[in-house]
Formats: C-alpha cells, sequence, structure tokens
C-alpha cells in the first residue's frame, strides 16, 4: 500500500549569486514524519526550506505536495495545501494584537480546510500568550514570539509544518516543552526541522538528514549518524580549517 | 452577513458616536449658513468621499500611489462624455463613471500588482497614468473636449427628484458619505479588515498563511478606484464641467495628505480631516493661488519628517502613554 | 529620425543615471529628480538673460555645479533622516519637488523661460538638413555618459561605488565611507539632470513644472532597465526614448507617451526585476518573494 507522500522532491536545485546552495535533493516526506536536517553553516539547510515551502522557485527540479505538483516562487499555494513553515520570531505582523496574529493565520486557508482548526484561545494556551494576547505583537520579547510563530503556524491546519532553527533564542525551560510538542504531531502532521542545537536533536530520536555544501549526505536515524566518522569530519573538519584560518 | 454584525467593541462604538456627531453637525450646516458656505461644504463632502477612497487603498493597505486622481477625473469625465454626448441619464452616467474607473484599476492593477510592484515604483507609476491621462484628456478632443474640456452638464435627477439645487445637492452629498463610511467601516471592521491589514504590514508573511495578497490588493485597489470614480462622476455633476485639470498632481497629493492627517486606516479621520483642510485652503486660495501648494508642501514634509504616523498616531501614542501610567499605578 | 531617436534616448540616459544609481545604493526614490532638470534649464536662462545667447556654454559647467549643489543640500537636509524608511522618503521627496516647484513659481513667473539655442543652424547629414544644436546634444550626453560608464567600471572610485550598491555593509565592514559615497552619488546623479536640462532648454517649454514628465520618464526606464545598472540605464533610455519618438510621427504625442507606458507595464508584468540585472535594490522591486 503506498501512501502519497506529504511532500515529494525531485532533483531540487537553486543557485545564489553563483554558489550552488542546494545540489539535486531529493526527499521524501510521508505522513505524520518527523525530519531533521542537520548541517554546517552554509550547508543549505535553509535554502532547501526556501525550496520547498515555495518561497524560492528552483532552478530545476519538482516538488509534489500531496501528490500536486506545485511550482515555487508562489508560497500562497503551498501554504493553501497545507505546507505551513515557521519563521524565527522576526516575520509575525507587528502592528496587530497577538490574537489578531493568529486570527489573521487561519483566515488564509480557512476557506479549503474541512475541519474547523484550532481555536486561537487554544493555541494561545499552547503558546502560554494568553495573558498578553491583546497587546501589539510588536512588544513581545523574542523568545515568546517564537511561540507566536508556532501558534500562527499551528492555526494554519499543516499537513507539512517546517521549522527553521526554532530553538533559536528560545529560553532554557522551552527547548523541552517544544520537543514534547513536536512528539505529540508525530503520525499526525508531518515536520521537518533545521536546527543546530545537538541535544534537541537527539531528544527528538527522528530520521535526520545532513546536509552538506548542497546535498544530503546521510539519511538515518539520529543515533547512528552520532557515531559516524564522516559526519564528524563535516562538522569539525570545518571547524579545523577556520581555526587555521584565523591564525 | 452574520458576520458582519459582531458584538461591537468600545473602539467600534467610539466609531459609531463619533460618524453620528459629524454627519448630524453637517446636516445642520445648510440651515445656518450662506448658499456659498453650502455649495463650498458640499463640494468639500464629496472630496471627502475621495478622501474615503483613498484611505481604502492606502489606509487600510498601506499601498501608496501618487496618482490616485487618476480615477476621480475618470469617473467625472465618464459622466460627462455620456451624459452631453450620449444623452445617458445622470444617474446611469455615474454608474458608467464607477464602472470605467474601476476597469482602469482593474487593468493597470492586475499588471503591477500580480507583477509584485510595490511601494515606490507602485507610487511612481501610478504617477505616470496620472499624467498621460490627463495628456490623453488633453488631446484627444474630439471625445474629450481637450482643453476646454466638457460643459453643460445636466443637472443631477434621480428618479424624478431634482437634486441639482443648492441643499438638495449638499444633502445627497452627504447621505452618500455617510452610507459609504458605513458601508466601508462593515465590510472592514471584522476579519478581513485585520487581513488587509497584515498584507499591508508584512506581505510576505501573509503569502506564507496562504493568502493570494496580489487578489487581495487588486480588489481593493478596485473598490478604491471606484469609490473615487464616484466621488469624480458626482462633482462633475454637481460642477456642471470637467477639465483635464481634475486630473491633478495637487488634488493626489492632498488626499495623502488627507489620510495621513486623519489617520491611515480610521476612514472617518480622513474624511473630516479632508472636509476641514479643503475648507483651509479654499480660504487660502482666495488670497493667494499659489500659496496653499507650497504650504502643502511644507506642511507634508513635516509631517514625514517628525510625525510619520499622522494625527491618530499621536492620540494612540498619547494614550499608550497613559496607558502605561496606568498600569504601573495598578502594581 | 534616427538622429532624433538619438537625441531623445542620450538626453533620457542623462536623466534616468543618477536616478538609477541613488536607488542602487540607497534604495530610495527621489521623487524631486526631476527638479534639478529644471534647475538647469533655468539657470541656462537666467544666464542667457543676463549674459547672452552664447552664455550657453558656461551653463554647460555652472548647471551642473549647481545641481549637484542643490542635489547635496537635499541630501543632507531631508534624505540623511530617512535612509530606513524608504516610502517616507518617496513622500519627503514629493513634498519638496511640490515646494520647489512652486518656489520657482512664485519667482520666476508662471510663463516659459527664454531660452535660445547657441548653434541655430543646420547641418546637412547625408543631404538632409538636422539641427546642429540636436547633434552637439546628442554628442555631449555620450561623451558624458561614457564618461560615467568608464568611472564606474575602470576607477577605484567606481569599484567603491558599485561595492556599495551591492552590498552596503560589506562595503561599510572594508573601510569604504557609504555616507560619503550616497552624498557622491546623489549630488551626481543631481549633477547629470542639471545637464541634461541645460541641454533640453532650447526646444522645451521651460516652465517650473517641466520637471515632472521626465521623473516619470526616468523612472520608466528604470524600471525597464533594472536598478543601479548603467547599462541597464542605457537599454531602457534607448528602448523607452526609442519606442516613443517613432510613435510620435504615427500618434499624437499623448497617445505615443501612452502607449509607451502600457508597453512599460506590460514589460514589468514579465520581467519585474528589469531588463539588465541590476545591482542592489531590486529586491525592494519584487518584495521578498
Amino acid at each position: 500500500m503506498s501512501a502519497i507522500p506529504v511532500l515529494e522532491a525531485r532533483e531540487l536545485s537553486i543557485a545564489f549569486g553563483g554558489v550552488q546552495a542546494v545540489r539535486e535533493v531529493t526527499l521524501k516526506v510521508m505522513r505524520g514524519e518527523l525530519i531533521c536536517i542537520i548541517g554546517p553553516n552554509g550547508a543549505g539547510k535553509s535554502s532547501l526550506l526556501d525550496l520547498i515551502s515555495g518561497t524560492v522557485k528552483a532552478s530545476s527540479g519538482d516538488v509534489s505536495v500531496n501528490g500536486t505538483p506545485l511550482r515555487g516562487g508562489n508560497p500562497g499555494a503551498f501554504a493553501r495545501a497545507g505546507v505551513i513553515r515557521k519563521f524565527q520570531g522576526t516575520n509575525i505582523f507587528q502592528g496587530l494584537s497577538v490574537r489578531d496574529n493568529l486570527i489573521v493565520a487561519a483566515a488564509g486557508v480557512a476557506s479549503l480546510r474541512v475541519a474547523a482548526g484550532p481555536s486561537s484561545e487554544a493555541l494561545l494556551e499552547m503558546a502560554g500568550l494568553a495573558d498578553c494576547a491583546d497587546e501589539k505583537a510588536e512588544f513581545l520579547p523574542h523568545g515568546r514570539r517564537q511561540w507566536l510563530e508556532i501558534a500562527m503556524a499551528m492555526m494554519c491546519q499543516p499537513s507539512l509544518l517546517l521549522l527553521d532553527e526554532p530553538c533559536a533564542g528560545m529560553n532554557v525551560g522551552d527547548a523541552p516543552v517544544l520537543a514534547r510538542l513536536l512528539r505529540n504531531l508525530n503520525g499526525k502532521i508531518a515536520v521537518v526541522i533545521i536546527e543546530h542545537d545537538m541535544k534537541f536533536v537527539r531528544s527528538l530520536r527522528s530520521r535526520t538528514l545532513v546536509m552538506h555544501q548542497g546535498a544530503i549526505v546521510r539519511d538515518g536515524d539520529f543515533a547512528t549518524l552520532e557515531t559516524d566518522r564522516e559526519i564528524r569530519e563535516i562538522y569539525l573538519g570545518r571547524r579545523a580549517r577556520e581555526r587555521e584560518c584565523c591564525r | 452577513m452574520r458576520k458582519f454584525l459582531l458584538p461591537l467593541r468600545s473602539r467600534e462604538k467610539g466609531f459609531l458616536v463619533a460618524l453620528a456627531l459629524a454627519a448630524v453637525t453637517l446636516a445642520i450646516v445648510p440651515y445656518v449658513s450662506s448658499s456659498y458656505t453650502i455649495n463650498a461644504m458640499r463640494d468639500a463632502m464629496v472630496l471627502g468621499l475621495f478622501a474615503l477612497s483613498y484611505d481604502l487603498i492606502w489606509g487600510k493597505t498601506s499601498t501608496l500611489t501618487l496618482g490616485h486622481a487618476v480615477f476621480f477625473g475618470t469617473g467625472a469625465y465618464t459622466l460627462a462624455i455620456t451624459t452631453v454626448q450620449y444623452g445617458v441619464a445622470p444617474w446611469l452616467g455615474a454608474v458608467a463613471g464607477i464602472c470605467s474607473a474601476a476597469l482602469l484599476a482593474w487593468v493597470v492593477g492586475y499588471f503591477l500588482l500580480y507583477a509584485g510592484v510595490r511601494s515606490q515604483f507602485l507610487a511612481v507609476i501610478s504617477l505616470a497614468v496620472l499624467l498621460i491621462v490627463r495628456q490623453i484628456a488633453t488631446s484627444w478632443r474630439s471625445v474629450t473636449g481637450g482643453d476646454v474640456g466638457i460643459l453643460g452638464i445636466p443637472p443631477l435627477i434621480l428618479g424624478g427628484i431634482d437634486l441639482s439645487g443648492a441643499v438638495a445637492s449638499y444633502f445627497a452629498a452627504l447621505t452618500l458619505l455617510t452610507v459609504a463610511l458605513l458601508g466601508c467601516w462593515i465590510a472592514l471592521r471584522g476579519t478581513y479588515g485585520k487581513v488587509l491589514a497584515a498584507i499591508g504590514m508584512n506581505e510576505f508573511r501573509a503569502k506564507h498563511c496562504g493568502f493570494n495578497t496580489a487578489f487581495h490588493l487588486l480588489t481593493m485597489f478596485i473598490v478604491s478606484a471606484s469609490l473615487a470614480g464616484l466621488a469624480g462622476a458626482l462633482y462633475a455633476s454637481m460642477a456642471g464641467v470637467v477639465a483635464p485639470d481634475l486630473f491633478s498632481i495637487l488634488l493626489s497629493t492632498d488626499v495623502v495628505l488627507w489620510v495621513a492627517i486623519g489617520g491611515k486606516g480610521s476612514l472617518l479621520g480622513p474624511v473630516i480631516a479632508s472636509i476641514l483642510l479643503i475648507r483651509v485652503q479654499q480660504e487660502v486660495s482666495s488670497y493667494a493661488a499659489d500659496l496653499w501648494p507650497l504650504i502643502l508642501g511644507v506642511v507634508f514634509l513635516f509631517f514625514v519628517l517628525v510625525l510619520p504616523k499622522g494625527l491618530s498616531g499621536l492620540i494612540a501614542w498619547g494614550s499608550r502613554k497613559a496607558g502605561r501610567r496606568t498600569v504601573s499605578v495598578a502594581k | 529620425m534616427l538622429l532624433n531617436m538619438l537625441s531623445a534616448i542620450s538626453i533620457l540616459a542623462l536623466v534616468a543615471l543618477g536616478l538609477a544609481i541613488v536607488f542602487g545604493m540607497m534604495d530610495i526614490v527621489n521623487l524631486a529628480h526631476g527638479e534639478f532638470v529644471t534647475i538647469g534649464a533655468f539657470t541656462l536662462a537666467l544666464l542667457q538673460r543676463y549674459a547672452g545667447t552664447n552664455s550657453f556654454w558656461l551653463a554647460l559647467g555652472v548647471a551642473p555645479l549647481i545641481g549637484a549643489v542643490a542635489g547635496l543640500i537635499l541630501e543632507r537636509t531631508v534624505i540623511r533622516f530617512l535612509y530606513r524608511r524608504t516610502l517616507d522618503t518617496l513622500l519627503a521627496t514629493y513634498a519638496v519637488s511640490l515646494i520647489v516647484q512652486k518656489l520657482l513659481e512664485m519667482t520666476m513667473g508662471k510663463h516659459p523661460q527664454l531660452v535660445s539655442s547657441p548653434l541655430p543652424n543646420t547641418i546637412d547629414i547625408v543631404g538632409v538638413p538636422y539641427p546642429a544644436y540636436r547633434l552637439l546634444t546628442i554628442a555631449i550626453a555620450v561623451i558624458v555618459v561614457s564618461t560615467c560608464l568608464l568611472v564606474l567600471t575602470r576607477t577605484r572610485f567606481g569599484a567603491d561605488l558599485r561595492a556599495v550598491i551591492q552590498n552596503r555593509q560589506m562595503a561599510e565592514a572594508v573601510g569604504i565611507n557609504a555616507t560619503r559615497m550616497n552624498q557622491i552619488a546623489f549630488a551626481g546623479g543631481a549633477g547629470l539632470a542639471a545637464l541634461a536640462g541645460v541641454l533640453i532648454a532650447p526646444y522645451a517649454s521651460v516652465v517650473a513644472q517641466m520637471g515632472v514628465q521626465f521623473l516619470t520618464k526616468a523612472f520608466l526606464v528604470v524600471v525597464v532597465g533594472g536598478i543601479g545598472s548603467v547599462i541597464g540605464c542605457i537599454v531602457g533610455s534607448s528602448l523607452v526614448a526609442s519606442s516613443e519618438t517613432l510613435l510620435n510621427y504615427f500618434v499624437d504625442p499623448s497617445m505615443a507617451s501612452a502607449i509607451v507606458l502600457i508597453l512599460a507595464i506590460v514589460l514589468v508584468r514579465f520581467c519585474p526585476r528589469g531588463l539588465v540585472a541590476g545591482f542592489g535594490a531590486g529586491r525592494s522591486l519584487a518584495g521578498k518573494s
């Protein structure tokens, strides 16, 4: 029984200013799957996310969401199809209240979803934002903005949730809460997460992809990857080379 | 329909109260003023309708255009051409005016907005559109009457009622303005208004929520143009003549200031600001015709450099300060 | 006819160049740019009023200087405060253009200024008489634009300028004084526009509002040709000016402008970045997508 993958990317490539950021990446994400993408800086993780969220149009290759091919450069279409991206806290609607941010987020896909989405009150609770629901979003501190972004993403009823370094700038106690949330979503909503925080990635115990210089070099579970020599070299090798440069 | 009749919050009650007050005040004017003042106020209200139309596009979605008067002029000329040269009834001419303005907005807006043209580019290209339409109005003598324009526009008669007299036209304008204000308010007070504000604030993010932002911007552009076209048609009908100077850069600049001073997006603010400023302008112009644009430019500059959020921004800033003080006291 | 096109192209290129560079560098549109053209034209008129027709040659040197000074003043007094606020810069410069136009009107009067061409004779080109003056304008414009191109591509200063256009922060990190570059670019662009004003004055109507049509045309050039790119500017000017001149032979001038505008708008729909990839601020045009 072959299920249609939530997302299928084939031979995706994109170059920015002469640098090949993503090299013919092929990826299949099944329903409810949790995938982590790790890799050194500049490996192309964020660019890959740009491509599968529809933010940027790939120079070659194609993307299908739930079996339907979609053209890149049109994030609205991707979002309506269920691919929702969470940003890093700087992309909220600053002038609107926290609650209104959620209401607007939900309105984007409301007509296309079969079931009624989660209520804004429920998500405010989940994100710990109930006390500042009426405040303007621009006044939220960074850590809380990350939670607002998560709540906004959930309001859009994603079938695939894309998280770009969600732990960056979060308060210390929040990472385990996020991990718990993601484990709860496992099986229901597919999640692809880019992260640098290895402790967090380890706690998720999920399928992990390692990217290096635009390509996926490893695809397996985290425990196996952690002991993989080549991966260590990819990470450490860069650091060793950097130390050379600074001498 | 129920979506629009949500329970009122206190700030919204404030709007309705202010609207009622303004409407009543304006309704009293004809009984205490000279015929000249009545006509002047009536013209100001028609331009207030124009200000409202601009608030829909710049105030609500933060889409700056610098040639908004092109829709005003298009509406005016369409009414003039259809009624004078084709003998169409005035109300139908007004409808034609609305449609022609909407069509222009649709065509220009489709090509620009769907191409992702925004901010500065959109603003200047809209200015170019205004200039070119004005040039066409000046040279296409056979249709538009050239430099002289079109005279002898028939008076506004709606369903047998003669609305051309000073008082009658005044109340016609007041009614239309109030209805338009109420209509815009009802349509935009709910989620859609927030959606538009969100698109204006951060279009990139809005797209990622699933919105077809170009579509929504185009929709508001067309609605705004239609309202501006209506204002133009009204103006033509009441003035009796149209000329190419209706496609005025000054008017397009004026309207930006009215919305800026009145408060972007507050609907009522720009209307009141426009009526007041037009009265000032009418008085100043009677002394020195050139002085007003100069004053306008200076005030504009001041506003941009010092007070970018307009009067309502000033009020909001003040109330925020007051709010913070109360919070700390309560603690 | 070909020469008419050339003269239109070269003048437009002069005006648009300043706009394109400033736009590419600072991501702002100066709506008062048209006023620099007007200042140039008025300088010529004034000089000719007091010093005779041949002060044209003097004006060629003086007007750009005055334009550059005006540009510098504008930059220091208004633009400087509005660096991050692109829309506000738009509105502020719009206000300035309004003020300048009205001041000029109030001091110099509303009727067109008297300007005469220093070369009223015609020269025979391939048997067809053509105004010598137009040939002069083409020559001057071509020389100036080529010089700018050379400066931008061959000199150290030009490289610095292009660096600031491409990536301001990086350029500052390397030690380039971006603020100084801004001022120079601004003043330079203004000077170029003023020069265009002098060149065009003898066969245009020199009134206070003459700048606006140049502004919109220059803008179309930038939109079509790409932002921050000199080549794009030249390409854009060629397209816009030549199509307009061409159309002028068949239809009414206003229809010609309308058609060119429509073509430009349609072009933008399909090539939002312009025809030549510019350096810097193209991102602001098409948003982040």
